[in-house]
């Protein structure tokens, strides 16, 4: 109640010492308001990072919380403000440093604005994806972050009617639900740009398969050789978005009747497949065949490694994720919003022109 | 009848803090000596103005940050001048906040002890 003429605040009583009992219970939120000599509505609005709290009780609060080791009830607070303040976030492979790197901007991200980041796998199964939805959803997460699902575009329609999703590089579109990618299309284009300027003609693909993404890449790919007059070189090898999907794939196409000089393949970890598969060959990168990955993980940076691939801007479509759950969350109702980031190149040592 | 100032609270808040750990208590006096110089200037230029939002405005964070630290004096100095605030007018309110800046100077030595750990 805010203080009036006839009933002025009265001062703050200071309670310095806890009683016996309450040295033998953690600390609540009403022992640190005594410490601090503040009420217990100034010490949740420190908590809550209220910037009107004036600078010396916010210092007294967060002096006295530490010296009492009080760790606020995040039960109890989401009780209050009927929110856990945690959101799940589904990605399809930990092992893909993709991801690593998209959930760090998520973090980032959920870290200012207060919430908890909880992290699971669908570990490329459609099935395991789907129990780790329904246990988040369980949990009562204020929102959900998807990442390269391969859940059903059902699927993320019924939960996005429990709680806010944001999908991560995915085709699926559903009302209320907001989508963040970069333009594969453009991407794998540029590959193929890029390997047609250094002369190569004789460009293969290595797919990935039902993975999100890789239907717009190879539309990328096939445009771009259509484009440059390619057409009638283009080749595409089964693959996924593993390793080994990426060795299996490229053998495939060094075994072929006509081997390609220069293999786009559908991400970083598919490449790293593909160098294995052109070194067991008996061939050499760049020398005999040139390849080009795609997201530009820490992975294919590493100075052994020196991948040619797109760059996808990882950290910051996990911040946007995150954001696009913040603006959900205010407005359930608002209309979906697709945001397309531009992919780009870079160039390192895995393609040169081809050998004559 | 209260001390003017009393730290005990502050007193006791220092013996929770864990050895090793930077010293809260002068982290909080530190801030509180720093607010209250701002608080003080506003006040006197809520008076200087007639702003009688202004003056209960500082006058109400002026009152919280001296009850956080036990400046019982300032505090209830301050509760007076928020009053007046509230009232839509300022006149009064220049001798009050004289006796405040007074209140200020008494309290400043001892918690510029606290501060340093004397």
């Amino acid at each position: 109640m805010r203080p009036t003429l006839d009933h002025p605040q009265p001062p703050v009583k200071h309670a310095p010492r806890p009683s016996a009992e309450a040295a033998h219970r953690p600390p609540t939120i009403i022992d640190v308001a005594a410490y601090a000599g503040v009420s217990k509505s100034v010490v949740s609005r420190v908590l809550r990072a209220d910037p009107a709290v004036s600078p010396a009780r916010r210092e007294a609060v967060l002096v006295a919380a530490e010296a009492l080791g009080y760790r606020p009830n995040a039960v109890a607070r989401s009780l209050v403000q009927r929110r856990t303040f945690n959101v799940g976030v589904i990605v399809s492979d930990l092992h893909n440093l993709f991801f690593a790197e998209i959930l760090d901007g998520i973090a980032a991200a959920a870290s200012t604005a207060g919430y908890k980041v909880l992290i699971t796998s669908g570990n490329l199964d459609q099935a395991i994806e789907s129990v780790a939805l329904e246990t988040l959803l369980q949990l009562r997460t204020d929102g959900i972050i998807l990442a390269g699902s391969r859940l059903s575009a059902a699927a993320v329609r019924a939960a996005s009617r429990s709680v806010p999703i944001a999908l991560v590089t995915s085709g699926i579109r559903a009302p209320g639900v907001d989508t963040i990618a970069t333009d594969d299309v453009k991407g794998a284009w540029l590959a193929v740009e890029h390997l047609v300027s250094l002369g190569h003609s004789r460009i293969a693909m290595v797919d990935g398969g039902a993975d999100p993404g890789s239907a717009e890449r190879r539309r990328g790919y096939g445009t771009a050789m259509h484009e440059f007059g390619l057409g009638g070189h283009i080749e595409i090898a089964a693959g996924d978005f593993t390793e080994d999907g990426g060795w299996r794939g490229a053998r495939g196409l060094l075994h072929g009747p006509t081997r390609p000089t220069a293999i786009c393949a559908a991400n970083d970890l598919a490449a790293i497949g593909a160098l294995n598969a052109i070194a067991e060959a008996g061939l050499e990168v760049p020398r005999d065949v040139s390849v080009v990955g795609y997201d530009n993980t820490a992975l294919a940076a590493l100075r052994h490694v020196a991948l040619t691939t797109v760059h996808q801007p990882r950290f910051q479509i996990g911040e946007m994720a995150m954001t696009a759950l913040l603006r959900r969350l205010q407005r359930p109702a608002a209309r979906s919003r697709h945001d397309l980031l531009v992919p780009s190149l870079v160039i390192r040592q895995t393609t040169a022109p081809p050998t004559l | 009848m209260q001390a003017a100032v009393d730290v005990s609270a502050l007193e006791a808040l220092r013996q929770l803090q864990r050895p090793g750990r930077p010293d809260g208590v002068a982290r909080i006096v530190t801030s509180f000596l720093d607010e209250s110089q701002v608080r003080l200037d506003a006040l006197r230029q809520a008076v200087a103005t007639g702003d009688a939002t202004a003056l209960e405005r500082a006058a109400h964070a002026m009152r919280g940050i001296s009850g956080t630290v036990g400046a019982n004096e300032m505090h209830d100095l301050a509760m007076r001048l928020e009053q007046i605030g509230r009232t839509g007018h300022t006149a009064g309110a220049a001798g009050l906040v004289t006796d405040l800046e007074s209140a200020l100077a008494s309290a400043r030595p001892i918690f510029d002890r606290l501060r340093d750990g004397l």
